[in-house]
């Protein structure tokens, strides 16, 4: 049984389409990326998988059944990007209430609020209302109603969106742990942090979604290292890179940084790499195999 | 571990959702202050109105003021009124129940959608127990203002043993019954209007100029094809003229017209509803 399978799904707002008509399958297991410039549809997709939309036309199955099935509650978890809580109720009674929609008892309700918001580091406010705690927090609260009854699959639309780095880095170790028993699709603009998360991308630009192949995968013989050197010396370790017997091709996009492509069956070339640095007396800040997503997706789009 | 539990039954999530609109409208301040402003204003018009005028007619003064509350009060001879009292805040509540209910039912999910929060409940209950757990409520704060203010009349009445407890309190019932009956079609109205407005201010202006065109429409077409007259029963607000013309417990009968406006005006909000993106 998929995950999610969507089927020649497409959404027009009026003479806008905001998704071309899309096929995609995928299986439960590691986190999941969306990734899209600002207006890309990123949103729209998202919205259509939560059935906050109506798609224009084809079809979304999730866990095997039609998203607006009666067995898919409590399946699917979400956090909508820009939703705010109920200023009247505090976080506890209305997590609580969530829980009781997805078939808890009163008591259990209540325990699983208070399980879920502690795990997000909520313990002690568990009776604040929205409006007394911080944006970030409130973030927290909303990541933690995604997570109630651990549901098999969590949508997150920008989870980290205006979170300070601490907790970002909350959520995102939350996410980690999580991601052993359920399958989080996490959309955001953050690449470096989806980078950490995710090993499956899904690409989406202006309307056409796509699954992202990571360049590991797909250059076949030919394997890349990125070095951030500590100062403006980028030209000078270039000169010397025809020294090593692996080497084929480098590029600088500034004083400090080269992106050098040799043969992927030189195993030991970053051993070299640094022995030449070492040689020539030239101190590096970050050496990385492969090349970011960011640059991956960047390279892909030219 | 996921720890799926079966999610509630239909009814039983209309019911979840109905408590949850309840418990949290009465926990805000602003509904509170309408809750205590309704019984302020209702004292006043018991004390100073339904009182005063009943004290008038009793007296049987020939002055301007009883004749004018008489005259206004003509159902009094047509209806077999246990009491003045109940008579007068019959009169009363039949013409201020439309813009109360309206006025209660403004925000029906308009906050909520304009919020997102809609977003949270529709991911795990079914869209439409989601309306219908708020018309609950809504039908269940009318059911309340009506309860206060037609026993704090029957109260009175009772206090100044100027009906009988028996014949009063039956009357009380079934007024009861049918201003709750009458003010549901504008619970379906403000939802429906709710659903293409994005604040509450908007939603009653939206449903008082639909009505309106609606009524003027219907009154012009019907001078072309008569028949079409008839349509103007469907609009809520319409009472069936029996109301007017007999006593309490012979108007039961008419509650059958405004839970017809509700049932279509409700279907009307429920299709739309379905379609809607939130």
């Amino acid at each position: 049984m998929s995950l999610l399978e969507c089927k020649n799904l497409s959404k027009r707002f009026g003479q806008f389409e905001a998704l071309k008509p899309t096929n995609l399958t995928l299986e439960k297991g590691s986190p999941i990326a969306l990734i899209g410039p600002n207006g890309a549809g990123k949103t729209t997709f998202f919205s259509l998988l939560c059935n906050y939309i109506q798609a224009s036309s084809g079809e979304i199955r999730i866990l095997g059944e039609p998203i607006d099935s009666r067995s898919i509650q409590g399946r699917l978890g979400s956090l909508p990007q820009d939703a705010q809580l109920d200023r009247e109720l505090n976080i506890v009674q209305q997590l609580s209430f969530l829980a009781r929609l997805q078939g808890f008892s009163k008591a259990a309700a209540t325990q699983e609020a208070e399980r879920v918001l502690t795990l997000v580091d909520l313990g002690d406010s568990l009776t604040k209302k929205p409006q007394e705690l911080s944006h970030g927090m409130n973030k927290r609260v909303l990541f933690a109603q995604a997570l109630i009854g651990n549901p098999e699959l969590v949508l997150l639309d920008e989870p980290t969106a205006g979170v300070d780095p601490n907790n970002a880095r909350m959520i995102r170790n939350i996410i980690e742990q999580q991601s052993q028993q359920q399958t989080f699709i996490i959309s955001s603009h953050n690449i470096a942090e989806l980078e950490k998360l995710c090993q499956r991308v899904l690409y989406i630009e202006q309307g056409i979604l796509r699954e992202h192949q990571s360049q590991e995968q797909s250059t076949g013989n030919r394997a890349i290292i990125e070095l951030e050197l500590c100062s403006d010396q980028a030209q000078l370790v270039q000169d010397q890179l025809h020294k090593l017997a692996a080497f084929q091709s480098a590029s600088s996009r500034n004083p400090r940084q080269l992106s050098i492509r040799y043969d992927a069956f030189e195993n030991t070339f970053d051993q070299k790499l640094l022995a030449l640095l070492a040689q020539q007396g030239i101190e590096y800040q970050q050496l990385k195999k492969g090349l970011s997503l960011e640059e991956q997706l960047f390279a892909e789009k030219n | 571990m996921n720890t799926l539990h079966a999610p509630p039954s239909f009814l039983r999530a209309c019911f979840l959702h109905a408590s949850y609109e309840l418990k949290r409208r009465f926990s805000s301040l602003k509904w509170l202050l309408f809750g205590g402003s309704f019984v302020l204003a209702w004292g006043l018009v018991l004390r100073y109105v339904i009182l005063a005028s009943t004290r008038l007619i009793e007296e049987g003064e020939e002055n301007g003021l009883s004749q004018l509350i008489l005259h206004r009060l003509e159902l009094l001879q047509r209806f077999d009124w246990p009491s003045y009292e109940l008579a007068i805040c019959w009169y009363i509540l039949e013409l201020f129940l439309a813009p109360l209910v309206m006025l209660l039912s403004a925000d029906m999910l308009i906050q909520d959608r304009e919020a997102r929060r809609l977003r949270f409940w529709q991911a795990r209950s079914h869209r439409l127990s989601i309306v219908l757990g708020r018309c609950l409520a809504k039908a269940a704060i009318l059911a309340s203002l009506v309860g206060i203010a037609v026993f704090s009349t029957l109260a009175l009445t009772l206090f100044r043993q100027s009906g009988t407890v028996e014949a009063s309190l039956g009357a009380a019932i079934v007024m009861c019954l049918l201003l709750f009956c009458l003010g549901l079609p504008y619970i379906a109205l403000m939802l429906l209007s709710g659903l293409f407005c994005s604040s509450a201010i908007r939603s009653l202006l939206c449903a008082f100029i639909g009505l309106l065109l609606a009524g003027w429409a219907l009154s012009f077409l019907s001078n072309f094809l008569s028949p079409l007259g008839l349509l103007d029963y469907l609009l809520p607000g319409t009472h069936s003229p029996v109301l007017d013309q007999c006593s309490a417990s012979e108007c039961l009968p008419a509650i059958g017209l405004p839970l017809i406006q509700t049932t279509w005006v409700l279907l009307l909000a429920l299709w739309f509803w379905r379609r809607q993106d939130i």
